[in-house]
């Protein structure tokens, strides 16, 4: 059996694998190989210390949302007192009379170079050509916002099967040892996304790993080891037989059951019956470690 | 010639030697507290644990030796924690395990029984009359009678019969059977926990409050087992559930199946049908006004829901 990589494990748990077929065959690899179970599982486990370390500074507001939170709690705080008289005033007098307080003058000149920066930059894009062989597939309106952007046109990541240990992308996406930056999605999908903003978050959800999966895939992958490392009286041939082939048929209904609890992870019947099978899985891994642990102990 | 003779007369005194081991009983005996716990591991031969009015443990091999190791006593100095052990054998490995054709143990009825099974020797094990009894075996068949208190079985491959007991239960058996009579809660919170990767599961006459009973490729049959305001949990892989209830029997039971599942329904019940064709299925429906709740789960299996 072919591994996965890194960086395949990469693009999957951060939802890049769009096209359907990549994410299945990961996803019935995973299902099916306990090596890659647990590279998932590290990765995964890497990445939320990331998030985790990462918490505080990103739940922070960006500079400039904090001085346009500073910027709103003064006008509120000044406006109070007599709030009447600023509703009075025109529009260019309140944006006078903003100004002229001291403590705003940072702000507001930082504000000013923003806005210069941003019109600058889309004068500079209008003069530079534009490249004629832009196919209708690759262009992009994005109306609402008033700007033509051009998509970096993503090939859909094809899983090649190269080696013992390598499962890689198509070379148009150079894989790099350890860190894959995101990169844009398929355009189609893109488009799609740009219409309805909501589907790129269900999207990247679907093929994640549900949070309360972890525990379950856990605990599977620790007791697989230990079943793996277990006493070779309990896992003699004729009950090697039986464990195999029950064990087929549990990874069968995980497996199926991942892809629709995947395909739509708020359909709660798919994840009972994927729970269940998680738990009838345990079970049968932790009693043949029990049983290997009780007769080690008996050595 | 003369070499020949020599062999034969070491082979006739070897053989017999073992013939008088194999022939050996050992009888022990020990007084102890009433709530005494009994451990000890079998490597060879059929097993009988009973319980009897005496404060005393008394063990009885035949063709093996025993002895007790005290562990723990009490203020009386009565033993209270007691190992069985075949202190003799030497053997390498199990070294502690009792071995036999007949293995028989009494011990006091409200006595715990700690048992082990290491091998594969496939001897029955009999336990009846105590208050807790803790089996861990390879491929025993074990039965389970009158276990007043609290029961835990772990099996790979042998049969588990358990009849006329009460307390918190759980069975567990990858590849045996289990079967489960007129069980009953000490306690309204009492469990009933059975789970079988391939074997079959079947209850008759129990009334738990409580069950959860799970099988991957195996069967599971209730028959008369449920009461009214108990919470039951039945789940299947592959396998089929038989649920066997009287027709006035009030209920509340939520059926959760993949699309492969199949369910057959005998009750005249108005289902609420969330069916996606494809996708899993979640149907809910009651019988009279009854607080009974029964879930059934099957991934690949079929679901039948039977008039007694």
């Amino acid at each position: 059996m072919k591994h996965l990589n890194e960086a395949t494990i990469q693009s999957f748990l951060d939802g890049e694998l769009l096209a359907d077929e990549a994410s299945e065959r990961v996803t019935k690899h995973i299902a099916l190989c306990q090596l890659c179970a647990d590279a998932l599982l590290e990765a995964e486990a890497g990445q939320a210390e990331v998030n985790f370390a990462f918490a505080a500074e990103a739940s922070a507001p960006v500079p400039s949302q904090r001085i346009w939170a500073r910027i709103e709690n003064e006008i509120d705080f000044l406006g109070a007192p007599d709030k009447a008289k600023v509703e009075t005033k025109s529009f260019w007098q309140q944006w006078g009379l903003f100004f002229t307080a001291s403590q705003f003058a940072f702000a507001g000149g930082l504000a000013a170079v923003v806005f210069a920066s941003f019109f600058a930059i889309q004068i500079l894009r209008q003069a530079q050509p534009k490249p004629e062989n832009i196919t209708a597939e690759n262009k992009l309106d994005v109306s609402n916002a008033g700007i033509e952007e051009i998509a970096m046109a993503t090939p859909t990541p094809e899983i090649v099967e190269t080696g013992p240990e390598n499962l890689i992308v198509s070379p148009s996406r150079p894989v790099k040892a350890s860190y894959q930056p995101k990169k844009a999605v398929k355009p189609e999908l893109r488009n799609t996304e740009a219409q309805n903003p909501k589907s790129k978050i269900e999207n990247r959800k679907s093929l994640k790993v549900l949070p309360e999966e972890n525990n379950y895939l856990n605990s599977i992958a620790q007791l697989s080891k230990a079943v793996e490392a277990s006493d070779e009286f309990v896992m003699r041939p004729s009950f090697r037989v039986d464990y195999e082939r029950n064990l087929a048929v549990m990874d069968g209904a995980i497996s199926a059951m991942q892809k629709q609890v995947r395909s739509n992870p708020k359909d709660e019947n798919a994840r009972r019956i994927l729970f269940a099978s998680y738990r009838n899985k345990i079970e049968l891994l932790n009693t043949v470690a029990e049983k290997s642990q009780m007769i080690a102990s008996l050595r | 010639m003369k070499k020949f003779l020599t062999q034969l007369s070491l082979l006739l005194m070897f053989g017999g030697a073992a013939d008088l081991a194999a022939a050996a009983q050992t009888e022990k005996a020990i007084e102890t507290a009433a709530k005494v716990s009994v451990s000890f591991c079998v490597a060879a031969g059929d097993v009988k644990v009973r319980g009897w009015e005496r404060n005393e443990v008394r063990v009885w091999v035949e063709g093996g030796v025993a002895d007790f190791k005290v562990k723990e006593r009490d203020a009386q100095n009565k033993p209270v924690w007691l190992f069985v052990t075949n202190v003799a054998a030497g053997a390498k490995n199990y070294d502690e395990c009792l071995r036999g054709e007949n293995i028989e143990i009494e011990l006091p009825y409200t006595a715990t029984v700690g048992m082990k099974s290491p091998n594969s020797a496939g001897g029955n094990i009999i336990i009846d009359s105590v208050a807790k009894a803790t089996v861990s075996s390879v491929d025993n068949n074990i039965q389970l009678r009158n276990v007043t208190q609290e029961m835990e079985i772990s099996s790979l491959s042998g049969n588990v019969s358990v009849e006329d007991s009460s307390g918190k239960i759980s069975i567990k058996t990858f590849g045996g059977d289990v079967a489960a009579f007129r069980l009953r809660p000490n306690d309204f919170s009492d469990p009933l926990k059975l789970g079988s990767t391939s074997g079959s599961i079947v209850l008759k006459d129990v009334t738990y409050k409580n069950i959860e009973a799970g099988s991957t490729n195996g069967e599971l049959g209730i028959y008369n087992s449920l009461v009214r305001g108990g919470s039951y949990d039945f789940n299947t892989t592959n396998g089929a559930v038989t649920l066997q209830l009287p027709s006035d029997f009030p209920f509340q039971i939520r059926v959760t199946m993949n699309a492969q599942g199949n369910f057959q329904n005998d009750f005249p019940l108005k289902f609420s049908n969330t069916s996606v064709p494809g996708q899993a299925r979640l149907m809910t429906g009651s019988n009279g006004a009854g607080d009974t709740s029964i879930n059934l789960t099957t991934f690949n299996g079929m679901l039948h829901l039977k008039k007694k």
